[in-house]
């Protein structure tokens, strides 16, 4: 059981509830990474841009609506490798739209430990990675474009699954299962959706502070402890405070 | 021939003149002062002049008489490494060079030279009688804190409206945000093409735009969209011409991660570019992560104000939250826009970016990102010149093999 098991769990039930409330859910598996994608992935895939003229669909924009997160395990069964599960419409019905963007990968791995949360979490920046798709550098939850030519050459909700997959696979020999769920049905799905995604992030960041203070940051404080003169006192302060707690 | 990126420089510059001391000293209507950024929307709804005394003060940095100004503020005894900038507000006020405001608002911010100018308006006698409004800012970056500062910014709209007598007129500030969410959207759009390579404009336009559109007198108006419109037309169409700055070999592209200061955009970042072929592509100031006001309700919209406020206002990102938060930054912008490397300039003032040096390069060096620290005061170069600040950047992008 790894920190972010929970929430993970938690994923299947917000599709099902969604299934339930007569969504239209399209799950795929896809074909192993061997086989070729439609579109080019890899870094310096593209320009990294898709101009405002050249966009088929919009995913994400804050007035729309937009919520991503990433949740890995060290139960590899927890997620199922390849699976793609799309709720809402797809690419191909939503040329010139602004669509809501809900965005959540499961990643699974035997040897993933808290210590990878920060690669993993880096993966999620896109770049010039994914032909034709262009994250915007604005926020924390995603905000894209797809452009009209690979829109028209067949790029779905599905091969932008399977491209996220093949990078983060890429990027760490640790991944071996990567399901994506992706959400573009309403602002409204996207709010229980945000709930699991904040605990997520909660986590996260406590897996954040831990490994920063391995490293003698405290992220508690904005000061680099190493350099700080004041380390003593803070030291003694935060040892007083443990004495209080303690005898409380 | 004079080409439209010259136009919306000259057109923008001059308006930037205006947050000099005598303009901001001679704005129209009832007279509020701060410390920092204020949520520019509400004065510019309610129909009030806002100055910032620390724009103010960093504008003088940029005056002929800088280097005077600067030892007369050091000479008022304020701390030796206080940010200079706040040094010269600091004088201005001191001096008694500051027309007396109609009211105050002040927040404790991320930056300590900026809460020391608080204090010092908020304690200085001559303006004992003026009404006072101060924020509390927290250190987070969570719903909670959006909610709590947005609150407070409510109560800074009661507070101006008994201290003036005049009810907020609610539809015009929900136009003023209509109309600044479009013009966030364009600064966004702008910020976007500088991903292109070679870049197509200049990417300091980023932070004239910015400044444009949230400090000057123009601000959130009709002027400042055609502007950003006629920017990004210009701009998109050098991508689709694969067309890189005018006059520039592009080389390297460098994120500088700290303000730009004054001098080094003028002094410096031009003479890279044009004999180095080396772009700043992004610095902090630039890095726009603007959402959308949410014009859902009333307390939708504060609460938007307040994450504006805690998250989005490029100083406050930078410099209110944690370590990892710097970091996660730094690593997104240099992938999302290409960057060869980081150059840190280490202000003087800017502790709070000091204090991260040694993270910021160990991750760099983890990540193969060369960085150079430089250690400078930016918004005075008899500290470290604009030669010498040539000369180690161009012997860092040698060592490294940028050029």
């Amino acid at each position: 059981m790894t920190l972010l098991d929970d929430q993970i769990c938690k994923v299947p039930e917000y599709v099902e509830e969604l299934r339930s409330r007569g969504r239209a859910v399209t799950v795929s598996d896809a074909p192993p990474i061997s086989v070729a994608l439609p579109v080019a992935v890899g870094k310096g895939a593209h320009s990294g841009l898709v101009l405002r003229g050249d966009t088929w669909l919009e995913l994400g924009n804050p007035e729309a609506g937009s919520c991503s997160c990433t949740l890995f395990t060290a139960t590899p069964g927890l997620v199922r490798d390849g699976r793609v599960t799309v709720i809402g419409p797809d690419v191909s019905d939503a040329c010139g739209k602004s669509l809501p963007f809900g965005q959540i990968l499961l990643i699974g791995g035997d040897e993933l430990q808290e210590g990878d949360c920060e690669l993993l979490m880096h993966m999620g920046v896109i770049g010039d990675s994914i032909e034709g798709y262009m994250v915007r550098s604005s926020r924390q939850s995603v905000w894209s474009r797809i452009s009209r030519d690979v829109a028209l050459k067949g790029f779905t909700l599905k091969t932008l699954g399977r491209a996220l997959r093949t990078l983060h696979k890429a990027g760490s020999c640790k991944i071996q299962a990567m399901e994506t769920i992706f959400v573009t049905s309403s602002r409204e799905d996207l709010e229980r959706l945000a709930e699991i995604a904040r605990e997520g992030q909660m986590i996260t960041r406590e897996i954040a502070r831990v490994t920063w203070k391995a490293r003698g940051v405290d992220l508690d404080c904005t000061l680099d402890c190493s350099s700080c003169a004041d380390k003593t006192v803070c030291d003694d302060i935060k040892e007083l405070l443990g004495e209080r707690v303690s005898a409380s | 021939m004079i080409n439209v990126f010259s136009q919306l420089q000259m057109q923008a510059g001059k308006s930037l003149g205006g947050l000099c001391l005598d303009p901001q000293n001679a704005s129209p209507g009832p007279f509020v002062l701060g410390n920092g950024d204020f949520f520019i929307e509400i004065p510019a709804a309610y129909g009030c002049s806002y100055s910032d005394l620390t724009i103010t003060g960093a504008m003088g940095t940029a005056m002929p008489d800088a280097s005077e100004l600067i030892d007369k503020a050091i000479e008022t005894g304020v701390e030796s490494r206080m940010c200079t900038a706040l040094k010269v507000a600091c004088y201005y006020l001191e001096a008694g060079l500051v027309r007396k405001p109609d009211m105050i608002i002040t927040s404790n911010s991320c930056c300590d030279s900026m809460d020391t100018l608080g204090n010092l308006m908020n304690t200085y006698k001559p303006w004992a009688e003026v009404p006072k409004f101060i924020m509390d800012a927290p250190h987070s970056f969570d719903e909670e804190s959006y909610i709590y500062m947005g609150k407070q910014l409510r109560q800074a709209v009661t507070f101006m409206e008994d201290v003036f007598g005049r009810k907020m007129d609610w539809d015009r500030l929900r136009e003023v945000c209509v109309l600044s969410n479009k013009q966030d959207q364009l600064l966004l759009e702008f910020q976007e093409l500088k991903k292109a390579v070679p870049c197509p404009a200049n990417p300091d336009f980023s932070r004239l735009g910015f400044a444009y559109d949230r400090w000057t007198g123009e601000r959130i108006s009709p002027q400042i969209t055609d502007w950003l419109e006629q920017l990004i037309s210009a701009t998109e169409q050098r991508v689709k011409d694969k067309l890189g700055i005018e006059g520039i070999t592009e080389k390297v592209r460098f994120l500088w991660q700290e303000l730009a200061g004054t001098w080094p955009p003028v002094e410096l970042w031009g003479r890279l570019q044009q004999e180095l072929g080396a772009i700043v592509i992004m610095d902090y100031m630039s890095f726009g992560t603007l959402t959308p006001i949410d014009l859902t309700s009333e307390e939708a919209m504060f609460t938007s104000f307040g994450k504006r406020f805690l998250l989005e206002d490029p100083m406050n990102r930078q410099c209110l939250h944690t370590t990892d938060f710097f970091c996660n930054d730094i690593l997104q912008i240099v992938k999302d826009f290409k960057c060869d490397a980081v150059i840190i300039p280490a202000h003087i003032g800017n502790r709070d970016t000091n204090s991260r040096l040694k993270v910021v390069r160990e991750m760099c060096r983890e990540k193969g990102i060369p960085c150079l620290v430089l250690g400078m005061d930016i918004w005075d170069k008899r500290y470290m010149t604009p030669e010498t600040a040539f000369d180690r950047i161009k012997t860092f992008f040698e060592t490294t093999g940028l050029i």
